[in-house]
C-alpha cells in the first residue's frame, strides 16, 4: 500500500491522502469529551512505548549491528517528529508576529520598532530561501547583505556585549567572603591564566618536564579541567539524568499533574 | 552591483550594527533599540528559512514530491493539530500531538539513560584502576603510575562526593555525610569557578573579534587601504 508513486499516480495518491486527511481530521472534531483524555494518554503511551520496546525486545544479528523488528523504523520516526517540530515553529512566528502586528496596527508606543522587527524577518526569509531556488544575483546579494553583513555582525557583537557585563558580575561573585567564594576565585583565574600567554609567561620559568612541571599554570588549568571540572559536572548531569528519567515516567504514563495537564478537554 | 561594492556595503552594514549595539554600553537609546529589533526580526526570519531549507525541504518536500513518498502528506494533518490550540472548541486536538511528543521523548529518555549514563559510569569507574599512564606518556608530566592512580581515585571521589552533596532524599546527619557533602560543595565551587573562567574567556575571544573586525576589517583595509 505505501509504496513509492510517480507522475499522474503520484498526484492522485496525494489527492486521495488529502481527502482522508480531512476525513480523519473531522472525525477528530467529534470525539466525544469523556474519550477524548483517554484518546491523548493512549498516544502518550504508544509513543513511549514504542522507544522503550525498541530497547529492550531481544536483539539478533551480527556483533555492532543487532537488531530487533523495531530498530528500522526508528530513524524515520525520529525524521518524521522533526519535521513535526519544524511545522510547531509556525506556533512561534504566529505568536511574535501577531503581536508586533497589533502594535503597528494600534500605533501603540514602539510601532516603528516593531515595523522593522517584522520587515526584517520578511526581507531574511526572502533573501535565504530565495537564494536556493533563484539564481538572479540581487536575491544573492540581498541574503550577503541580509546574513554576512546585518545577521552575523549583531549575533556575535549581542553575544560578546556580556564580557562588559560579566565584569561587574566577576566583581560580586569574586569579593572574598567565605571559603566557596575563595576557591571559585582561585579557580577561575587559574583557568583564565592558563588558557592567556601573558598567564602562561608567570610560571614559563619552571621546566616543562619532571614533575615540577604541574606547577605550570596552563598545567594547573588543564588540570582542574579534567580531574575536578570533570567529575563534578557529570555528577550533576547523572542528577539531571535521574530526574529526567523520573519525570519521563511520569509523562509517559500520564501521571504528571498540574494546570497543563487536568484542565477540562 | 560590483563584487567590491557589495563587500563593502556587508563591511559598512556589520559596522553600523556593531556600533549599534554597542551604543548600549553608554545608555539606552534608540539606536540599540532600532538594531535590536531588527537583530529579533534577522534572527525569527533565519529559524523559518533554516527550517525550510534544513528540514522541510530535504526531509519532508523532497521524499514526498521527488521521490514520490505520498503518505509524508499526513505530516500536515499533524502538524495542524499544533494550531488547533487557538480553537476555543478544539484545542484538545493540540494536546493529541503534544502527546506524541511528550511519549516519544519520555521514551528517548529511557534509551538515552540507560544508553549514555551506565557506560559513561563504568568508563570512569574502571579508569580508577585500570587506566594508569606510562612515565613516559605524553602529557603524563612526570607522573608516577602512583601519582595516575590517586588522579583518578580522586575523580570518583569528586563524582561520589558532588552526588552526596545533591542527594536529598534523607537529611544528611551525623559527621560522614556532612562532611563528604561539604567536600562535594568545594570541588562544586571548583567546577563552576573553572565553568565562570571558561566563559569569560568565550566572551572576550568574541569581543576581540569585534575589535579585530573594526580595526582591522573596517579602518586599516577599507579606510586606510592596509593589507
Amino acid at each position: 500500500m505505501f509504496q513509492a508513486q510517480h507522475g499522474a499516480a503520484l498526484y492522485t495518491h496525494l489527492a486521495g491522502a488529502a481527502v482522508v486527511s480531512v476525513i480523519l481530521f473531522f472525525a477528530l472534531t467529534l470525539v466525544p469529551t469523556k474519550l477524548r483524555r483517554p484518546l491523548i494518554m493512549g498516544v502518550t503511551f504508544a509513543a513511549g512505548l514504542f522507544y522503550a520496546l525498541e530497547f529492550f525486545w531481544p536483539v539478533s544479528g551480527p556483533e555492532g549491528d543487532q537488531k530487533n523488528f523495531l530498530t528500522a523504523y526508528i530513524k524515520p520516526f525520529s525524521d518524521i517528529t522533526t519535521v513535526l517540530q519544524s511545522f510547531a515553529l509556525g506556533l512561534g512566528v504566529y505568536s511574535l508576529v501577531s503581536i508586533h502586528m497589533r502594535k503597528i496596527a494600534r500605533s501603540q508606543s514602539g510601532w516603528a520598532y516593531s515595523l522593522v522587527l517584522v520587515v526584517c524577518m520578511v526581507v531574511m526569509v526572502i533573501a535565504h530561501i530565495g537564494k536556493e531556488y533563484i539564481k538572479a544575483p540581487w536575491v544573492h546579494q540581498l541574503n550577503e547583505f541580509a546574513y554576512s553583513g546585518l545577521m552575523k555582525s549583531l549575533d556575535a557583537t549581542m553575544f560578546s556585549i556580556i564580557a562588559f557585563y560579566i565584569v561587574s558580575a566577576a566583581y560580586r561573585a569574586f569579593r572574598i567572603r567565605s571559603t566557596e567564594a575563595t576557591i571559585l576565585l582561585v579557580s577561575a583565574a587559574i583557568i583564565m591564566l592558563g588558557q592567556v600567554a601573558i598567564g602562561q609567561a608567570i610560571t614559563n620559568g619552571i621546566p616543562n618536564e619532571g614533575l615540577t612541571a604541574n606547577l605550570r599554570v596552563e598545567n594547573l588549568a588543564n588540570w582542574i579541567l579534567k580531574k575536578v571540572n570533570s567529575p563534578a559536572i557529570m555528577a550533576i548531569d547523572f542528577g539531571l539524568g535521574v530526574g529526567g528519567l523520573a519525570t519521563a515516567l511520569r509523562l509517559w504514563l500520564s501521571l504528571e499533574r498540574g494546570s497543563y495537564f487536568e484542565e477540562e478537554l | 552591483m560590483k563584487e567590491e561594492t557589495v563587500k563593502l556595503i556587508v563591511i559598512l552594514l556589520g559596522v553600523a550594527s556593531t556600533l549599534g549595539i554597542y551604543s548600549i554600553l553608554y545608555k539606552e537609546n534608540k539606536v540599540f533599540r532600532f538594531f535590536e529589533h531588527m537583530y529579533l526580526g534577522l534572527a525569527a526570519g533565519y529559524s523559518i528559512s533554516a527550517a525550510w531549507n534544513d528540514i522541510l525541504r530535504p526531509q519532508w518536500w523532497t521524499l514526498m514530491m521527488i521521490e514520490g513518498r505520498w503518505w509524508m502528506l499526513f505530516a500536515i494533518p499533524a502538524a495542524m493539530m499544533f494550531y488547533m490550540i487557538y480553537s476555543k472548541q478544539n484545542s484538545w486536538m493540540s494536546r493529541l500531538i503534544f502527546g506524541l511528543f511528550l511519549g516519544a521523548t519520555a521514551g528517548q529518555t529511557f534509551q538515552s539513560f540507560a544508553a549514555d549514563y551506565f557506560p559513561k559510569f563504568r568508563t570512569a569507574a574502571s579508569k580508577a584502576v585500570m587506566d594508569l599512564p606510562e612515565v613516559s606518556q605524553p602529557g603524563a608530566y612526570g607522573l608516577t603510575p602512583f601519582s595516575a592512580a590517586l588522579n583518578n581515585v580522586l575523580f570518583m571521589v569528586i563524582l561520589a562526593s558532588v552526588m552526596t552533596y545533591f542527594f536529598f532524599s534523607f537529611e544528611q546527619k551525623g559527621k560522614v555525610i556532612p562532611t563528604v557533602s561539604k567536600f562535594g560543595r568545594y570541588t562544586l565551587m571548583v567546577a563552576f569557578g573553572a565553568l565562570f573562567g571558561s566563559t569569560i574567556m568565550a566572551r572576550m575571544s568574541l569581543l576581540i573579534g569585534r575589535m579585530y573586525f573594526l580595526i582591522h576589517d573596517f579602518v586599516q583595509v577599507q579606510l586606510l587601504h592596509m593589507q
